[in-house]
């Protein structure tokens, strides 16, 4: 009977520590990254502070930026701070490299940086994941300042994504003493030329996709549709395309090229071995020492096909900054994104690292252009074909590198190039299953 | 295996046992862990069970049930964009994390894993207590039971924090990334923006059957992975061997020099060399420019070492015997100085020559003691991602491959998949398991085949 009543006692107990579970039902914090399966929480959305509004908020923004710009980025953002006394920032930063910086995303959007700087060929790919913000705040005034391929390499099916800062692609630096400014015109001029044993007349990277692109758009062919968002159509194969890749049969197997590999254009200038090469801004610090006072850039050469001169056309990249999508602080973030991206910050990155701008008023700028550089990616800017933004460019990369190696080891020949040439485009357009 | 299923059997069978030879007081503990301990005096004891049953509970209640289903359904909200008008911004609309719900759910399995062991262990203490209470003995108090896990269990205590090392980092998130095969957690479908689901076995019929792109590419590539892994194995374990056998000879002079000599090589990270010889063997590399200057080649022309598809895989497995060798010859030294010289002395009297004499003592008792050391590198090889990494990165891609190079192995190449500038995680999930399976199989066959499984009391 004791035992009974002992029992029905502790059932009482347990049956009463449930209740007092049962009252508090609230999820508490999560203790497995299962935050809260149900939809939106809402002690995780601050109400977004109204612009103008009197009182001052915390907010806390980390951002990330490449580990060269730290120091100007601590300047800027406490330009920033100062700028606006309605939000008590705290600052964050994280050292990410714009190449990087989507993959850092991708592991966990909510750990990543408010505000971050990132390359534009992965728009659509953050995009299509969700995280970038939209954004809508004086978008306006961002598209109109900057270029407008800029403009374009941000947006995605008509909403822009990010804020434009710096033209990302590439050029041609060459040494005076062995090219006139004549003669950099033309590829086939220069090629032509004979400047002496054991020195290379031109080097590009041409198992590399970002570079071999640029022939096949001087050739007329297109990849994605004219606008580049048909992810069923590319006409890489197509004639001009054969021209084009035989046009690149012979400039490899050409004595006086030097195909760009793992830095070897840069011993090739400094010991005076190489003419011409074919790089961006990254380069230039490099090359003008190699070069000294033979230091030169201006845009890419046209390439003679069927007996007619076609200007090489380089992918439009750009570097951007965007803001995350799981950010709690939208309104100061996107403020943050647009002035580290706007017209001041542009030019101090120009004065203190000689990062080209976007914005149209600096990039008329004379100071800007006197850099041979940077005027010479604004030359080439406006022959750039706009690098397309829909989740199919992805597949775009491996293909293209697997041509360039071939022609390069010699698997592709004037034989069977044209079969080449079809494999590489159905597997561009290649779906995987 | 069959051993194995029958313990599972068992320890399932357990609570039905118990629970039919058990008083009231062990039956009601099945429902309220710890009662008959508590209730038969061994207070701390009975609490601790019954707090564990509580916090499984209240983590069911609060996290672990939601937790559950969203293992099943892996999200059903999608992430959206509302326009503010107000504020002049898209507000985001949170959706489910197919990612984050799959990790949680996962973590409940474990929990609840967890849970039964201790439940069972609360039932075995509370029958325990049972009888020696029927036997007419003192039940031990708490200092007594904590002392028995310095003395009679102490096989738990010390087992304690490793095992919970590898559950934690180890086991949880691999049975989380065997998960992943097994939905469509690809490129297409990333979070948070998108959702991704369970699909079965589709991943795998895409990669082995579906005559697509992966699947044109997984065949070759396992190809090579055998070839290369037979290769690298064999070519390194007959070098290393007859590389002892060279400095073992009773001619030889100097046998520590050359030993130290070879073991440099060891000396020097792996990755080093292989980074310095893939520059020296590069088109216009240090290697290229000797041949050019000693008249071998034109002046303009190049051994496409690294950069022609056949070219490249000979000089990988080649390349692999600069690092390989060195290890198999120090193991075999060892075995070479065990084998009794009056094995020797006797095929000699009986007139033998080096040859038979290699072939019927030297060459059967080294593959005897080493065969166990063959398969862990036979298998080491299929997964050797340094080697190819290092020197070739899977290079010369391919235009017949997705996403892949000649060279490529199919764990290089499940890194390009992850790291690449596609996400698809889900094939190289399905293709980590199938490596695995790969090396599981023919590991078990062959090693039970060996002399040294069957035969272990040989040689002694």
């Amino acid at each position: 009977m004791k035992k009974m009543l002992m029992l029905l006692m502790v059932f009482l107990v347990v049956l009463g520590s449930f209740a007092a579970c049962g009252n508090k039902n609230e999820p508490t914090g999560s203790n497995s990254g299962g935050d809260d399966l149900n939809g939106g929480t809402n002690s995780d959305e601050a109400t977004p502070t109204q612009a103008g509004s009197t009182e001052v908020t915390d907010v806390t923004l980390k951002v990330w930026a490449p580990q060269e710009e730290q120091e100007i980025l601590k300047q800027m953002c406490e330009t920033f701070k100062a700028a606006h006394p309605q939000y008590n920032i705290t600052f964050d930063y994280g050292v990410v490299s714009e190449a990087d910086a989507a993959n850092e995303l991708q592991k966990d959007p909510a750990a990543g940086a408010d505000v971050f700087a990132f390359a534009s060929d992965q728009t659509a790919t953050l995009a299509n994941a969700g995280i970038l913000y939209p954004i809508t705040l004086n978008a306006e005034a961002v598209k109109d300042g900057n270029s407008n391929a800029s403009v374009q390499a941000a947006t995605v099916n008509g909403q822009l994504y990010g804020y434009p800062f710096t033209p990302n692609s590439w050029f041609m630096y060459y040494d005076k003493s062995k090219y006139s400014e004549e003669e950099v015109l033309s590829l086939d001029a220069m090629m032509a030329k004979d400047l002496g044993a054991g020195v290379k007349n031109f080097s590009v990277d041409i198992n590399n996709s970002w570079y071999i692109s640029a022939f096949f758009f001087a050739g007329g062919s297109t990849l994605f549709g004219p606008d580049g968002t048909d992810p069923t159509n590319c006409t890489f194969n197509d004639a001009n395309g054969l021209a084009v890749g035989n046009y690149l049969i012979d400039l490899a197997a050409n004595p006086k090229f030097l195909d760009d590999q793992d830095g070897n254009i840069l011993t090739a200038f400094v010991n005076g071995s190489l003419a011409a090469a074919c790089s961006g801004t990254w380069n230039a610090e490099a090359i003008k020492e190699a070069l000294g006072d033979n230091y030169a850039a201006t845009k890419l050469p046209s390439i003679k096909l069927n007996g007619e001169d076609k200007q090489l056309s380089n992918f439009a990249d750009f570097k951007l900054i965007g803001v995350n999508s799981q950010t709690i602080n939208p309104i100061p973030a996107m403020e943050l994104a647009e002035y580290l991206a706007g017209e001041e910050c542009q030019k101090i990155r120009y004065e203190a690292r000689s990062i080209a701008p976007t914005n149209l008023k600096l990039a008329g700028n004379p100071v800007v252009l006197a850099n041979p550089a940077v005027a010479a990616l604004s030359l080439q800017s406006s022959y750039s074909t706009l690098q397309s933004s829909i989740p199919q460019m992805g597949n775009y990369w491996t293909p293209a590198e697997a041509f360039g190696t071939e022609i390069l080891n010699g698997t592709v020949t004037k034989d069977n190039i044209q079969q080449k040439l079809d494999d590489m485009v159905s597997s561009i357009l290649s779906t995987i299953g | 295996m069959k051993k194995e299923l029958k313990g599972v059997r068992n320890w399932f069978l357990y609570f039905i046992r118990t629970f039919k030879k058990g008083d009231c007081l062990t039956k009601l503990c099945f429902f309220i862990m710890g009662s008959s301990n508590l209730l038969r005096g061994q207070i701390a004891k009975g609490l601790a069970f019954l707090a564990a049953e509580i916090f499984y509970l209240y983590y069911l209640i609060t996290i672990g049930l939601s937790s559950l289903a969203g293992l099943a359904t892996l999200g059903t909200k999608q992430q959206g964009m509302v326009m503010d008008e107000e504020l002049g911004i898209f507000v985001v609309q949170q959706g489910d994390n197919s990612m984050l719900m799959l990790l949680s759910g996962v973590v409940s399995l474990f929990l609840t894993a967890l849970f039964l062991v201790i439940w069972r262990a609360s039932i075995k203490a509370g029958y325990e207590a049972q009888q020696i209470k029927e036997q007419g003995k003192r039940l031990p108090g708490l200092l007594e039971d904590i002392c028995t896990y310095f003395d009679s269990k102490i096989h738990r205590t010390l087992m304690a924090l490793p095992l919970t090392g590898i559950l934690l980092f180890t086991v949880l998130p691999l049975f989380f990334m065997i998960l992943i095969a097994f939905t469509n957690y690809d490129h297409e479908h990333q979070p948070p923006g998108n959702l991704f689901t369970w699909i079965g076995l589709a991943n795998f019929k895409t990669i082995l059957l579906s005559g697509d792109t992966i699947s044109k590419t997984f065949w070759p590539v396992l190809g090579w992975t055998i070839i290369w892994a037979v290769f690298a194995t064999l070519l390194n374990y007959l070098g290393g061997i007859l590389l002892a056998l060279l400095i073992n000879r009773k001619e030889t002079k100097c046998k520590g020099l050359w030993r130290t000599l070879f073991v440099i090589s060891i000396a020097i990270p792996q990755f080093v060399s292989l980074l310095v010889v893939r520059t020296m063997l590069n088109n216009d590399g240090a290697v290229n420019a000797l041949l050019r200057e000693l008249g071998i080649i034109a002046d303009t022309a190049f051994v496409p070492f690294l950069s022609n598809p056949s070219w490249a895989r000979i000089t990988v497995i080649l390349v692999n015997l600069w690092v390989g060798i060195p290890y198999t010859m120090l193991i075999t030294t060892g075995i070479l100085s065990n084998i009794p010289g009056d094995l020797y002395d006797s095929a000699r009297v009986d007139g033998a020559n080096q040859v038979v004499i290699f072939f019927k003592i030297t060459m059967p008792y080294v593959v005897f003691v080493t065969t166990p050391y063959l398969i862990t590198q036979f298998i080491g090889n299929i997964n050797n991602f340094n080697v190819i990494y290092f020197l070739t990165g899977g290079g010369p891609i391919s235009l017949d491959y997705y996403q892949a190079g000649k060279t490529d192995l199919l764990v290089t190449w499940l890194y390009k998949l992850t790291t690449g500038t596609k996400k698809d995680y889900s094939y190289a999930s399905a293709i980590g398991i199938l490596v695995f399976i790969l090396s599981a199989v023919f590991s078990l066959i062959s090693y039970r085949r060996t002399a040294s499984y069957n035969r272990e009391e040989d040689f002694q």
